[in-house]
C-alpha cells in the first residue's frame, strides 16, 4: 500500500474528487470533513496533510499551528483565497506548500509527489539514476553495468546532468559545467558532444533534448 | 441653557461669595477700627484730664466731660468738645445714668429711669469706668470684668475687648422711648455692647484701668445688618453683569454663525465651505470641523472609488465570464450528447472544456487584480519569494491543459534557488498571465519554455518563449505602448483580450521590474522578466 495522506476538506465533492484522485495515484486517503486540533496519535500514522483553510469547527491556521508543535509532517494548504498574506501566513506557520483553488487533479497530485519525494540513499559518490550509474571518485559511467568509453568532457556533461536528473538544463549551464570556455566553451560544441554521448549511451535515449531550453537526463526505470 | 444665561447666571454666582467675602471683611476691620479708635479716645481722653478727674473721685467717675465716645464710624471722627451728636456718636451725659453731681433731665427721658434701669449689675450702657491694678472699681456702677477679659489685656499688655449681651432692649419698660442713639432706626437682633479694657500709661491708683463700653449701632431696619445699601451696590453689580453680557456677544453670535454652517456642512454632505475663522477657541473648532469634514469627504471618495471598482468588477466579472462559460456549457452539453449516444467522448472536445475552464480561472484573477489596480496601486505585500519555487508552481498549473493541447511546457532553473523581493500572488499572477498566453495561443505539437537564470551579479532573467504564431511586429510594439502608459483595467477590451499581458506588465512595473516582447528565435513570442535579486532568507 502507498503513504497515508490526511486529508481536511469540508466540500464534499472536491473532497471525494481528492480522495480518488490520491486513491488512483497509489496512496492511502484518510478524510476529514470538519476542522479539528489533531492531537499527537489520534489517527494512523500519516505521511503528509493536505488542508482546507476555510472549514467548520477549527480554522485551518489553526489545525496547522497546533500540528506543528509536535510533528514536521509535510502540510500542502488548499485554498480559495488567493491573497499574499494568507500564503505568508500559512508558510510562516509552517506550511510547505500553497495551492489555489480551482487546481487540476493532476496538479495537486503532483504537488504531493514533490513533497514526499525521498532522496535515494546511495554509497558515496556512486550516483544511480534507471538504468546508468555513475562513479564519481572513479570517473566511470555504466549503463545496465556495461562500462562506457567516455572523453573527459562528456563525463564531466554527464555528470552534470546525473547530478540534476529529471529536470531541463540549458545549455549555457552545461557550457560552464563541462566545457573549458578558453578553448571550446560554446553552445555549438557542447551540441557536438552531446551528440557523442548519446551515441555512446545507446538506444535508451537518456539524454532529452529540451525544447528552447537545453537538455534533460531522462530518470528512466530501474531494472 | 443658553450661554448668555449661563454666563450672567456663573457672574450672579460668582459675585455672591465675593460679595459675602467683602461684607465679612468688612465688618471684621470695621470691629476692629472701633476697638482701636475707643482705646485711643480713652487713652486720650484720660492722659489729657480725665486722670485728675478719676483719680479725685473713683467711686463716682465715669466720664463727665463733654466729649462724646466714638462710635463705629471711624470717618465721623472723635469730637471730644462738641455737643452735637453726630450719627453714631452718642453723648454720654444724654445716655447715661446721671453722674453724681449731675441733676436729672426734667423730662421723662430715658435717663429718669435710670434708678430701675439698666437692671442691677448690668452697669451703663455707655461711659467709661476705672480699674485699679486689681481690676477692682471704686464706681458701684461699673460692669464687672471677668477673668477671661482680665487673661487677655495680662497677655496683649495694652488693650483687650469683649461683646457682651445688651439686656436694654429686652429689659426696656414698654413706655419708655427708644434711646435718641437708634435715630429711629430699629434696635439690633441681638444687641451687644462692645467694652474695650484698656491700660493706662502708670502703674498706680485707682484708675489703671479704663473700661470703655459701647452698645452696637442700630441696624438700618431694611436691610441686611452692616450690609452695604442696596444702592450702593446694585449699580456695580448690574453694570458688570451688562459688561459680561456685552462681551459676550460676539462669541455667542459666531458660536450660532458656527452651528448654522457645520449643520449646513453635514446637510450638504461636507461639501459647503466654513467661513468662520479666526485664532480662538471657535476658530480652532472652526478648522477641527474643517479638517474632519475634509477627512469624511477623502473617506467617501475612497469608499464611492471602492464601491465603483466593485460594481465594474461584477459587471466585467459577469460579461467576460459568461463567455467561456456558454462555450464550456457547450462544450459539456456536446460530451453529455456523445454520451447518451454511446459514442466516445471526443478527446478535443474534453481539451477545449478544459483549456475553457482554465480561461475562466485566469480571467477572475485577472480582473480582480485589475480591480485592484483600478481602485489605486494595490498594496504589494512585499516577501523575498522563490522564483524557482514559482515557475515551478506555475508550470504544474498550466501541464494538465497544455498536455490535452500536445503541447509541450517545460523550465529550467539555477541549482541554486533565486530569491526576489516582491509580491508572490502578483508575481505568480504576471507569469501565470504569459505562460497562459503562451499555451493558449499556441498550436498542436507546440513548445513553451520557462527559463530562470541569474544575470550579472545580482539580477534575474525569467524568460517564457513559445513557438506559436507570436503577434505582429506593429502588433507587439502597439500592446507595449499600451502596457506601459495606460490604466490596464480601463483599456481592457471586450472579453478581456489582450488583458492578461498588460496586467503582467503592471504588476512587473509596481515591481520596478524590466518587461520586454519581442519575437523569439523560434517564432513566437519571448515575454522576459528582469529584476533585481536578493539573498535567501535565513530559515
Amino acid at each position: 500500500m502507498g503513504e497515508r495522506i490526511l486529508l481536511i476538506e469540508d466540500d464534499r465533492e472536491l473532497g471525494r474528487q481528492i480522495v480518488d484522485h490520491l486513491t488512483k495515484a497509489g496512496f492511502q486517503s484518510l478524510w476529514l470533513t470538519e476542522g479539528e486540533l489533531l492531537l499527537p496519535g489520534a489517527y494512523p500514522d500519516y505521511s503528509m496533510l493536505i488542508l482546507d483553510l476555510m472549514l467548520p469547527g477549527v480554522w485551518g491556521m489553526d489545525i496547522l499551528k497546533h500540528l506543528r508543535t509536535y510533528s514536521d509532517v509535510p502540510v500542502l494548504i488548499l485554498s480559495a483565497r488567493n491573497n499574499t498574506s494568507d500564503k505568508v501566513r500559512a508558510l510562516k506557520l509552517g506550511a510547505d506548500d500553497y495551492m489555489t483553488k480551482p487546481f487540476w487533479p493532476e496538479e495537486l497530485i503532483e504537488r504531493v509527489y514533490a513533497r514526499l519525494r525521498r532522496p535515494v540513499m546511495q554509497r558515496k559518490g556512486f550516483l544511480t539514476i534507471g538504468v546508468l550509474q555513475l562513479d564519481m571518485p572513479g570517473r566511470i559511467a555504466f549503463v545496465r553495468g556495461k562500462t562506457l568509453d567516455l572523453t573527459k568532457v562528456e563525463f564531466e556533461l554527464l555528470a552534470a546532468m546525473a547530478r540534476r536528473s529529471g529536470e531541463a538544463v540549458t545549455r549555457a549551464w552545461l557550457v560552464d559545467q563541462a566545457l573549458d570556455p578558453d578553448k571550446e566553451g560554446t553552445e555549438r560544441t557542447l551540441d557536438v558532444h552531446i551528440s557523442h554521448l548519446r551515441k555512446k549511451l545507446g538506444s535508451d535515449k537518456l539524454i532529452e533534448t529540451v525544447w528552447g531550453i537545453g537538455y534533460r537526463l531522462r530518470v528512466g526505470e530501474e531494472e | 441653557m443658553k450661554l448668555r444665561t449661563r454666563l450672567a447666571l456663573t457672574t450672579i454666582l460668582a459675585g455672591i461669595p465675593v460679595l459675602v467675602g467683602f461684607w465679612v471683611l468688612h465688618q471684621f476691620f470695621l470691629q476692629r477700627l472701633g476697638e482701636e479708635v475707643l482705646a485711643q479716645f480713652v487713652l486720650t481722653h484720660m492722659q489729657s484730664m480725665g486722670r485728675a478727674e478719676c483719680e479725685a473721685r473713683p467711686e463716682e467717675w465715669n466720664y463727665r466731660g463733654h466729649g462724646s465716645l466714638p462710635a463705629d464710624n471711624p470717618g465721623g471722627g472723635f469730637t471730644p468738645d462738641s455737643d452735637i451728636p453726630k450719627p453714631g456718636v452718642f453723648l454720654i451725659d444724654d445716655i447715661d445714668g446721671p453722674p453724681h453731681d449731675k441733676t436729672p433731665p426734667p423730662d421723662e427721658g430715658f435717663g429718669s429711669h435710670r434708678e430701675k434701669f439698666p437692671p442691677p449689675g448690668h452697669g451703663p450702657r455707655f461711659g467709661l469706668f476705672a480699674y485699679d491694678l486689681q481690676f477692682r472699681s471704686s464706681n458701684p456702677n461699673a460692669p464687672e470684668l471677668d477673668s477671661v477679659l482680665i487673661l487677655k489685656i495680662k497677655e496683649n499688655g495694652s488693650s483687650a475687648e469683649r461683646e457682651v449681651k445688651d439686656d436694654f432692649f429686652r429689659h426696656r419698660p414698654p413706655n419708655m422711648p427708644f434711646p435718641p442713639e437708634l435715630d429711629g432706626r430699629r434696635p439690633p437682633e441681638d444687641p451687644k455692647i462692645l467694652e474695650v479694657l484698656v491700660k493706662m500709661p502708670w502703674e498706680k491708683g485707682p484708675c489703671a484701668y479704663i473700661l470703655a463700653r459701647r452698645p452696637q449701632p442700630p441696624s438700618d431696619g431694611d436691610s441686611f445688618e452692616g450690609f452695604p445699601p442696596l444702592q450702593i451696590w446694585l449699580f456695580p453689580v448690574l453694570f458688570v453683569l451688562a459688561v459680561v453680557l456685552l462681551s459676550v456677544a460676539p462669541i455667542v453670535r459666531r458660536t450660532r454663525q458656527l452651528t448654522y454652517e457645520v449643520r449646513e456642512f453635514a446637510r450638504t454632505a461636507y461639501s459647503q465651505e466654513i467661513s468662520v475663522g479666526g485664532s480662538d477657541e471657535i476658530g480652532e473648532l472652526a478648522q477641527a470641523f474643517k479638517d474632519a469634514g475634509e477627512e469624511i469627504r477623502s473617506h467617501i471618495a475612497s469608499q464611492e472609488k471602492r464601491e465603483k471598482t466593485l460594481r465594474d468588477f461584477l459587471d466585467n466579472t459577469t460579461h467576460d465570464v459568461m463567455i467561456p462559460l456558454t462555450v464550456l456549457q457547450g462544450h459539456l452539453s456536446a460530451m453529455q450528447e456523445h454520451l447518451s449516444a454511446a459514442k466516445n467522448i471526443d478527446a478535443e472536445l474534453l481539451t477545449s472544456a478544459m483549456s475553457e475552464s482554465q480561461y475562466i480561472t485566469s480571467l477572475i484573477y485577472n480582473l480582480s487584480v485589475a480591480a485592484k489596480i483600478e481602485e489605486g496601486a494595490p498594496a504589494l505585500q512585499w516577501e523575498a519569494v522563490n522564483l524557482n519555487r514559482l515557475v515551478e508552481r506555475v508550470i504544474g498549473r498550466h501541464r494538465p491543459v497544455a498536455r490535452q493541447k500536445d503541447i509541450s511546457i517545460d523550465y529550467a532553473v539555477p541549482e541554486n534557488p533565486v530569491w526576489c523581493d516582491g509580491d508572490m500572488t502578483f508575481i505568480e499572477q504576471s507569469v501565470n498571465n504569459v505562460v497562459y498566453n503562451a499555451i493558449r495561443h499556441n498550436l498542436s505539437g507546440g513548445h513553451v519554455a520557462i527559463l530562470l537564470d541569474y544575470s550579472g551579479s545580482d539580477s534575474f532573467m525569467l524568460r517564457v518563449i513559445d513557438d506559436g504564431p507570436g503577434i505582429p511586429d506593429d502588433d507587439l510594439v502597439r500592446l507595449l505602448e499600451k502596457c506601459r502608459s495606460e490604466n490596464v483595467a480601463r483599456s481592457r477590451e471586450p472579453g478581456g483580450h489582450g488583458l492578461g499581458m498588460r496586467i503582467a506588465c503592471q504588476l512587473a512595473s509596481m515591481h520596478k521590474w524590466s518587461f520586454n516582447l519581442k519575437r523569439s528565435e523560434y517564432g513566437g513570442l519571448q515575454v522576459d522578466f528582469a529584476g533585481p535579486r536578493r539573498d535567501a532568507p535565513e530559515a
